[in-house]
């Protein structure tokens, strides 16, 4: 958790502030943590669904590569549009995971001081290492092309075989 | 630090409008997206009809026929590349505009407070001629597969 900034002042202004209105604010947190939540997974779906396309596209583009290169050509044109939609979702869904998870902590944090624990930051450290890594490689690999394409090219070697 | 993408004037602006005045940017920019979008769907579907085309040609044993228009696709790729980095960079910032009129948005200022080292995709750029660099090393597909696009027309054309 080399990345990880001391969580104190937060957990210190919220410390400072009443029970009824610490409550309020994980309620609000909560609601907003829902909404990221659904967005985060419509377009992981949507990611999902231009993948499987992508795949296809190229899977049938490295087929016709052997036979027909002009129609292969052809097929690799739009597997370049539902690349760059890949793109521009994987690091769309960075920006609302990073939402999510904030929301999330100001829940965990408050939810904390309500029951009167008292801060710790090794015991905050391992309650997200988890989450974050999950965050943080998902997002990196939402900009790693060149990972998912020899997957891919695997793949297709297989289906060649 | 909070990525430059985040800390544009539009961006900015877009944060303190009322919802009113957001959905109606919004409207505006997805008709913008849907206008760009569907201009490079015509230029894709020309290139494709071109290659289409050209793989008829060469089913009928026209070579010359195919190798105009295998050369017509070719720079027609080229032409496309432009709109491709147009589309790409209205449809990230549409979407970051969505992403901010969802209530309760936090700006990466309040999760950089927690935590320093999140990477933000394509929103990392330091501006937009990086994006655009970024886009021309990854918009070929074939490339990554080791298919070289060029060196195929080429074999295609003189064989």
């Amino acid at each position: 958790m080399s990345g990880l900034i001391s969580m104190k002042p937060i957990y210190e202004r919220l410390g400072k502030m009443s029970n009824k209105k610490l409550q309020k604010m994980a309620d609000v947190h909560q609601k907003n943590l829902l909404r990221f939540i659904e967005m985060r997974k419509a377009t992981t779906r949507t990611i999902d669904e231009k993948q499987k396309k992508y795949k296809k596209c190229m899977l049938d583009a490295v087929r016709e590569m052997k036979s027909n290169v002009p129609k292969a050509l052809g097929g690799g044109m739009r597997a370049r549009l539902l690349k760059a939609d890949i793109t521009v979702a994987m690091s769309s869904r960075s920006v609302i995971r990073m939402n999510e998870f904030y929301h999330r902590m100001m829940i965990i944090l408050i939810e904390d001081i309500l029951v009167g624990v008292n801060y710790n930051p090794d015991r905050v450290n391992n309650l997200i290492p988890q989450e974050f890594s999950d965050l943080i490689s998902s997002s990196i690999s939402g900009t790693n092309f060149t990972q998912f394409l020899a997957k891919l090219k695997d793949e297709i070697e297989e289906v060649g075989q | 630090m909070i990525p430059w993408f985040f800390t544009r004037d539009e961006i900015q602006s877009f944060a303190n409008l009322s919802l009113k005045k957001k959905s109606r940017k919004l409207d505006e920019l997805s008709e913008q997206l849907q206008t760009t979008e569907n201009l490079l769907r015509d230029r894709i579907k020309q290139s494709r009809d071109m290659a289409e085309r050209a793989a008829r040609r060469l089913n009928r044993g026209d070579h010359e026929a195919s190798k105009d228009l295998l050369n017509s696709f070719s720079s027609h790729i080229a032409s496309t590349q432009p709109l491709m980095n147009t589309y790409v960079a209205r449809k990230l910032e549409f979407s970051l505009f969505e992403i901010m009129a969802v209530e309760g948005f936090e700006f990466p200022s309040a999760l950089l407070e927690l935590r320093n080292d999140i990477h933000f995709g394509l929103f990392a750029v330091n501006s937009m001629d990086e994006l655009e660099r970024l886009l021309m090393a990854e918009s070929d597909p074939f490339e990554e597969l080791g298919i070289d696009i060029q060196e195929s027309i080429e074999n295609e054309v003189s064989s």
